[in-house]
């Protein structure tokens, strides 16, 4: 039994009153690949932020080789000998393998870059993970894999003794996948200690020593992965939830399979993205899309509503004699009402007003005698209307949409599509970054749009939340649409199914 | 007091310095034309107030068209020399002997087609303003130069300048038009379903789309309408200039669109402007333009100072921005 290389002890850490960490303790060894898994929200990439020095921790200590340290910044945590593979392409796809590599710490002769060198280095590093192209070639030209092996090349430059890889076989290929195992056994026989997060349960039975679960921001466990069963594993992630029983009596009882279908989606495909998604949806129904971060449900919703182009795949709704026709996605928003998953992005016109924001889905409706015209009224009355019905609190319908609060923000989008009363709700994280009285308030308007006939496909990474509203889940594992399951489905099932 | 009644008064708290930088073109204004008539006692004579709007009027209305443009998050920069081929084609049609009407469809017609190339390029095939437009002006710039063998084109009709400058009580025609035109662009962008959605478009493209309006179709609409407002301005200024050349459409009038504009409100992220401020900002430029003129100050001179204000006004345009997000 070697020592740890990497001690974080109680380490904890709050965003504003949001307490991510509550004192964690993680232990890495040399020449060992820990495993670090947990739901959504269980605190995993805060506490690989925190050890990388891109955040600092509230509380705790970290040893390294037993000697405690402080990382104020990234550059200290690479120094001492820490690197992270990122799970996002963090490259530059127009430069060089090697302008790539060095980024910011070329290495240099009288103040210019000396290239020569850099690279020797760099296609010794490339050969040790089996890499056998020039130096030269443009990022851009390399596939999913090959990219990957870049980031780790960069990562091996600092010689590093811990080495962090973040969901890093999320946009692999099969034997792209295996590649980047040898190289990950092959680190681990040089004494490299590994941290690997994952989602996937395969891979930490294949590659994997120990394992360590986090939970809500605590640790949930951790063993030898030797010790320990898949069931075990899921167990840990989701914990003891009696709660579970006493939330699901007050969502309605499941719609049934007779009511009207009003959107049935067959066979969507995206490229790399999404892959071949059918289901039906019905009158009245609250249908939660679950899976892990990156299972591909944003991106689903996105093609469905033609935000994102697709490459095969119909989409039929109802036409005016109930009869299900085709229709092409470009037509599908003003069929449906779509809330995205980021409002700043491309929910809100933040420079405008409350008003202008409220209304922007539906103004050829609100014209009045002259064609073409917004009538002042009308507008100025539906306004009025939703803000009243979903308590939005303003001060002026002319003030800056950006002066409100997210949850206000977040009624004032719902109200938009509200207004235009339509039969289907595609619902992207309704509830991300609000308070608590603004999140029961959304889930009202879920289950009211769901009494009156609406349908509502809803994506929340929050378990409770989801199962609070859901009556039917479909569930997506790595782009593909894997199971469906009852809403009288427990957690267990859920998070099963979601990690396959 | 309920949300109806609070949208009557307009703003809750003025922002004191974005206040005073929407008040400064007007102030700077004043100063100038009280300068001016303390030197010149005829400047504000009806008839010198005539022909200053006169010359005002093909700016005022390449302005609008620019401030369409700017809001939906563009900007053209081929409208001067857009406006010089409409005007030197039409000229050269009517020399040949051509109808004085189908002349000025022609002249339109011209601009509205180098409007349909640049908006389709833009919006449909997300090119970037700036280079397209820009490559339109070298092309329309350089057509110009080539055909005139860079001198005048004459051959007006009589009867179309006749027409085109008709007067009106001591006012040309060009000058009802500027002000109809300024009253139809500002009704359609503030009341109309489509004037919300260009600002929309303009504001959060993303936005816009998720909303459901046509953001990609809106955007090309702004070219349409900057090249045949160009086209206009063609007819108005070879009327005023019995002829058509090149120089119409010289690099530096852009300056003074954009100018215009922008004194005017617009704003070169987009979502911001206003028809009215177009037109404030074009008699802006206009004396000012006529002010360093009484200074004596050599055109070149001239350049640099209203290159300096436009500056001005875009740095001070981008305090605004920043005053009103960080709210």
């Amino acid at each position: 039994m070697n020592e740890a290389i990497l001690q974080m002890r109680q380490i904890t850490k709050s965003f504003s009153a949001n307490k991510v960490l509550r004192g964690i303790d993680l232990e890495a060894y040399k020449g060992e690949v820990l495993a670090l898994i947990g739901a959504n929200g269980a605190g995993k990439s805060t506490m690989m932020n925190i050890l990388c020095g891109i955040y600092q921790e509230d509380g705790g200590e970290i040893l390294i080789d037993g000697k405690p340290v402080k990382f104020k910044h990234p550059t200290e945590a690479i120094e001492r000998g820490i690197a992270f593979v990122q799970q996002e392409m963090a490259l530059m796809p127009t430069m060089s393998i090697v302008d790539n590599l060095y980024l910011n710490n070329f290495q240099t002769k009288g103040g210019l870059i000396d290239y020569k060198k850099s690279k020797r280095k760099c296609v010794e590093v490339l050969k040790k993970l089996g890499c056998n192209y020039s130096p030269d070639t443009l990022v851009g030209s390399l596939g999913a894999g090959d990219r990957q092996l870049v980031q780790i090349s960069r990562a091996l430059l600092s010689n590093p003794q811990i080495i962090i890889f973040d969901e890093a076989t999320s946009s692999l290929t099969l034997p792209e996948k295996e590649r980047l195992f040898k190289v990950i056994e092959q680190l681990r026989r040089e004494n490299v200690a590994i941290i690997y997060i994952t989602h996937m349960m395969d891979e930490i039975f294949t590659i994997c020593q120990r394992v360590m679960v986090l939970r809500g921001g605590i640790t949930a466990g951790k063993d030898l992965v030797s010790n320990v069963t898949h069931a075990d594993l899921v167990q840990m992630m989701i914990g003891d939830k009696v709660k579970e029983l006493t939330e699901k009596n007050s969502k309605s009882a499941a719609v049934s399979k007779e009511a009207p279908v009003v959107m049935k989606v067959e066979h969507l495909t995206r490229k790399g993205v999404v892959d071949d998604i059918s289901f039906e949806i019905h009158e009245g129904e609250v249908v939660g899309l679950w899976g892990l971060m990156g299972a591909g449900r944003t991106e689903t919703v996105r093609c469905i509503t033609g935000l994102d182009p697709i490459d095969e795949g119909t989409i039929y709704i109802p036409d005016r004699d109930a009869q299900l026709k085709q229709v092409s996605p470009k037509k599908m928003i003003g069929n449906v009402a779509i809330v995205t998953e980021d409002r700043r992005v491309d929910g809100l016109a933040l420079e405008m007003s409350v008003k202008d924001n409220m209304t922007s889905a539906n103004l050829k409706n609100l014209t009045g005698r002259i064609p073409g015209f917004i009538d002042k009224k009308k507008e100025l009355d539906v306004c009025e209307t939703y803000i009243r019905r979903l308590e939005t609190k303003v001060a002026n319908l002319n003030q800056p949409i950006s002066t409100l609060s997210g949850g206000n923000q977040q009624k004032v989008i719902l109200g938009r599509w509200l207004q235009k009363k339509l039969k289907i709700f595609i619902l992207d994280e309704p509830t991300r970054g609000l308070d608590i009285g603004a999140k029961a308030d959304v889930m009202k308007v879920i289950r009211e749009l769901s009494e009156k006939g609406t349908a509502v496909l809803v994506i929340m990474s929050d378990i409770d939340e989801l199962m609070s509203v859901s009556q039917r889940y479909l569930v997506m594992h790595n782009g593909r649409l894997v199971q469906e399951l009852p809403g009288g489905a427990t957690q267990t099932e859920l998070m099963a199914a979601a990690l396959q | 007091m309920s949300l109806k009644e609070s949208v009557q008064k307009k703003e809750m708290k003025v922002d004191k310095i974005s206040a005073v930088i929407t008040a400064l073109p007007f102030v700077i204004l004043i100063i100038s034309i009280i300068y001016i008539t303390s030197q010149n006692p005829y400047f504000l004579t009806l008839s010198n107030i005539s022909s200053i709007l006169l010359q005002t009027s093909s700016l005022a209305i390449m302005s609008i068209g620019m401030t369409f443009v700017l809001i939906g998050g563009g900007i053209d920069l081929s409208i001067p020399p857009v406006m010089a081929t409409a005007a030197i084609l039409g000229v050269m049609y009517m020399g040949q002997g051509g109808n004085s009407f189908v002349a000025l469809l022609l002249m339109i017609g011209i601009g509205l087609f180098c409007g349909l190339i640049n908006g389709f390029a833009i919006a449909y095939l997300n090119m970037i303003p700036f280079v397209v437009t820009f490559s339109m002006q070298m092309m329309t710039f350089g057509f110009c130069m080539w055909i005139t063998n860079s001198s005048g084109v004459t051959g007006m009709h009589a009867s179309f300048q006749r027409t085109v400058l008709f007067d009106i009580g001591g006012f040309p025609l060009p000058i009802f038009l500027m002000i109809l035109l300024m009253i139809i662009a500002q009704m359609f962008l503030k009341k109309s379903y489509m004037g919300r959605w260009l600002y929309l478009s303009g504001t959060n493209i993303k936005m816009a789309e998720v909303s459901g309006i046509p953001a990609k179709r809106t955007i090309f609409a702004t070219y349409l309408i900057s090249g045949t407002m160009a086209g206009l301005a063609g007819v108005i200024l070879s009327a005023r200039m019995n002829s058509a050349s090149a120089t119409f459409g010289e690099d530096t009038i852009v300056m003074d669109i954009v100018g215009a504009a922008v004194v005017g409100g617009a704003s070169t992220n987009g979502g911001v402007g206003t028809a009215y401020g177009a037109v404030f900002g074009a008699v802006f430029i206009t004396i000012i333009s006529n002010f360093t003129n009484m200074l004596h100050l050599s055109y070149n001179t001239n350049l640099v100072i209203k290159g300096v204000l436009i500056i001005i006004f875009v740095a001070l345009d981008m305090v605004k921005q920043g005053r009103r997000e960080a709210k």
